[in-house]
């Protein structure tokens, strides 16, 4: 029997968010038209934005898969000290701060980084410049690939050991065990991997901002923020609509194609076989390990390093720990937003689905569906949009920053708990409904108390998403809020080099500080 | 007291009805085939189900509308009745009130009950460090703990091995004449444990075909439905 009482939560929740989101695509609508400036915007130059969105996110797929299969590979052939911490830490670059990464990558191929320094030493003449596409690409492969290549090893490790011992009974060449046993285990996975990216690199800002070099590599969500910024609200709306409709469209294609899921996690098995693998390529596979591993720690512990070379009391600034403060804060206040929305969703879902409900569930489930489609870009510029007036409070800008950073996670939130909570809830509700457990204390004594270590882990996860986010705080920041990216931006663009360093080593520490404690398994207590 | 009057339940296409009336402090043993009605029957009485029609009376009490938790019913099922990530002390707590914090006597009321199931001092086990038979204890101690009247069981002890399984028996029956308990329980066992029983029922195909002493089931006339059971 579903009572209005289990109802009330996932109903509110959806309630505030959709009313949320409606307001601030209403909002940018009803800027635009007021502006009363009807000149015709569809003309090449939207056209030329939405080619190069398009075409630097097919491209970053392309080259990052590519790496990623090929890396995975050369893991999967040899083994070597240290391959656990590698796979095991690859994945992080997946969720660092795009504008960490930003700095990171500046620090080791920009003009003053790394390798310039490594061609000097060497005479050789370094020209390479990584503003424009180069970096937009770079950037993105480094954000992605290294998860991929996680994923794909994973798969390639999958194949069961019998299979294993009996490819070499046969005597299958490495080419033939990977067409014939890897290749079709791995298929499945390239596709929705694929799009992820994909859309990941779509609605990229900003990396795009950051390396982007100029009006002629622009994506949509940059562009929107320019106009928006410029006061061109027509054609911010315009470009919002057109990023809204291609992202409507790809997530109804991931969704087609994502029935297998993406789920991840590193298992190692102690029993293990190897096929014996020829040293020509075991020097090859060495070789593309160095490379990737070099790619991928590099720009870290570049900053890393850095950071504490270039440290100097001075540069604790009343700004930089103002930046600090309000980050903290924000990533906090995101987080408790997004979980509170999401467990409340959750909580109506899972009665939801044990009451066999699953039509009015996906309604419910969609409305995950619809923040993944609205780009943060639009939902900021709606919300800024429709609340200009108050853009000089410091404690409301806050409270906005936190609401769209939290709904932006929320996606995550439920994708990460809606399962785990619905599982534990159906398996004991016989039992807890005989023991009349219900309400808050069904929330205490099953969901917290058996999903602890899994809601920590959204938890530091949303934060750690707040916390590097630079979309929503371009365009709310300035005078009376700034958080760490915002901060880091400014130098960024100001090209102070030695402070954006810095700025960048605290941002890192703080999201692996956040990272560890979502590693951190307490359930192997029990 | 049990007693269900034209309790019509459909399920699909499944239609099964169910009259019955079981006096206060009896015994009784449900059996009969897989997926004929065992289950529902008992999932009937405790309230996680409702029936499409007829009533339910339980203590003097119409409870047809009544939810799991109000009814006089604990309830014992095969799998999942201990909460993994509660200890015994905590998941015994919650037959008390649902929430972990013990005053000093409901502390008390939890170590004696731990010494009659003959787990003194497991307090702080967690139910995997546990042996089937044992956690079955604990969720039994639970029910015991929630003092209603009418105990519920579903194929609790079919996990367990021959002796162990004779042992939970006996130590039912301790209880039931201790708390002076109704007990109903599915089993799919024709063996001498029917004898713990005062009363056997045979369901088939969603009704009660048998309703008598389980001696009874030898008699001649009985045949048929001696033969479906495959004595």
């Amino acid at each position: 029997m579903l009572k209005f009482k289990s109802l009330l939560p996932g109903i509110s929740a959806a309630s505030l968010i959709l009313i949320i989101l409606g307001s601030a695509l209403i909002a940018i609508w009803r800027f635009a038209l007021q502006s009363g400036n009807v000149a015709i915007y569809l003309d090449s130059y939207v056209l030329h934005i939405v080619w190069i969105t398009f075409y630097q996110a097919l491209l970053s797929t392309i080259l990052s898969l590519t790496s990623a299969i090929l890396m995975a590979k050369a893991l999967s052939l040899i083994e070597f000290k240290g391959k656990r911490l590698l796979i095991k830490l690859m994945p992080i670059t997946f969720i660092l701060p795009a504008l960490v990464v930003v700095t990171g990558l500046l620090s080791v191929y920009g003009q003053q980084g790394v390798l310039a320094y490594l061609c000097q030493l060497l005479h050789i003449p370094f020209s390479f410049s990584i503003y424009g596409l180069k970096g937009i690409l770079l950037a993105h492969v480094f954000l992605n690939f290294p998860y991929a290549c996680a994923l794909f090893y994973q798969t390639l490790n999958s194949v069961p050991i019998e299979q294993r011992q009996l490819a070499a009974q046969l005597n299958f060449s490495t080419f033939t065990f990977f067409k014939l046993l890897e290749w079709p285990l791995l298929r499945r996975q390239i596709l929705p991997m694929a799009a992820l990216i994909f859309m990941l690199c779509f609605s990229s800002f900003a990396i795009v901002l950051a390396l982007g070099g100029g009006p002629k590599y622009t994506t949509l969500e940059v562009a929107i923020y320019q106009a928006v910024r410029d006061f061109d609200l027509l054609q911010a709306a315009l470009l919002a609509c057109v990023q809204l409709l291609c992202c409507v469209a790809f997530i109804g294609l991931m969704q087609k194609i994502n029935k297998t899921g993406t789920k991840f996690s590193v298992t190692f098995s102690d029993t293990n076989y190897r096929l014996p693998t020829a040293n020509w390529l075991k020097v090859i596979c060495m070789f593309v390990i160095i490379i990737g591993g070099l790619f991928i720690f590099s720009p870290m512990i570049t900053i890393l390093i850095q950071g504490i070379f270039f440290f100097r009391t001075s540069l604790l600034t009343f700004m930089l720990l103002q930046a600090l403060l309000f980050s903290i804060v924000i990533a906090f206040g995101s987080a408790m937003i997004a979980m509170l929305l999401g467990l409340l969703l959750l909580w109506t879902n899972s009665r939801l689905l044990i009451n066999q409900q699953h039509q009015l569930s996906n309604c419910l489930m969609l409305i995950a569906s619809f923040i993944l489609a609205i780009p943060s870009m639009v939902l900021a510029s709606g919300l800024f949009l429709l609340l200009f007036g108050y853009s000089n409070n410091t404690v409301f800008i806050c409270l906005l920053i936190m609401l769209c950073n939290g709904l932006i996670a929320l996606p995550f939130i439920l994708k990460n708990l809606a399962m785990p909570l619905y599982d534990i809830t159906a398996r004991y509700w016989q039992l807890t409904q005989s023991l009349n457990i219900k309400g808050v204390a069904h929330f205490y004594l099953v969901d917290f108390k058996g999903l602890k270590s899994k809601m920590l882990m959204s938890f530091a996860f949303a934060a750690v998403l707040s916390l590097g986010d630079f979309g929503v705080i371009a365009l709310f920041g300035g005078q009376s809020v700034a958080t760490l990216p915002y901060y880091l931006y400014q130098q960024i663009s100001h090209y102070h080099y030695q402070e954006s360093i810095v700025t960048a080593t605290i941002l890192l520490l703080l999201s692996f500080s956040l990272l560890v404690v979502m590693d951190y398994d307490r359930t192997s207590k029990n | 007291m049990i007693e269900l009057q034209k309790i019509e339940y459909h399920y699909n296409d499944f239609k099964m009805h169910f009259a019955l009336n079981i006096a206060a402090k009896e015994r009784v043993v449900i059996v009969g085939p897989s997926g004929a009605g065992k289950s529902t029957l008992l999932s009937l009485i405790a309230g996680f189900i409702f029936p499409n029609s007829g009533q339910i009376i339980l203590n003097q009490q119409n409870v047809t509308t009544t939810l799991p938790g109000k009814r006089p019913v604990s309830m014992l099922f095969q799998h999942n009745n201990l909460f993994s990530h509660l200890t015994v002390e905590q998941n015994i707590a919650l037959g008390i009130k649902p929430a972990l914090k013990l005053s000093r006597t409901e502390q008390t009321t939890i170590d004696d009950i731990l010494v009659r199931i003959g787990l003194e001092g497991f307090n702080q086990r967690y139910p995997e460090q546990l042996s089937g038979g044992q956690r079955q204890r604990v969720a039994l101690a639970r029910c015991l703990i929630q003092h209603r009247p009418i105990l519920l069981l579903d194929e609790p002890f079919s996990a367990l091995d021959q002796a162990l399984r004779f042992e939970m028996l006996a130590l039912i029956n301790q209880v039931c004449s201790e708390f002076n308990l109704t007990l109903m329980m599915v089993s799919h066992y024709l063996d001498n444990s029917l004898n713990h029983f005062s009363r056997c029922l045979v369901i088939e195909n969603g009704k009660i075909i048998f309703n008598s002493t389980p001696n009874q089931l030898k008699q001649n006339e009985n045949q048929r439905i001696a033969r479906l059971l495959g004595f």
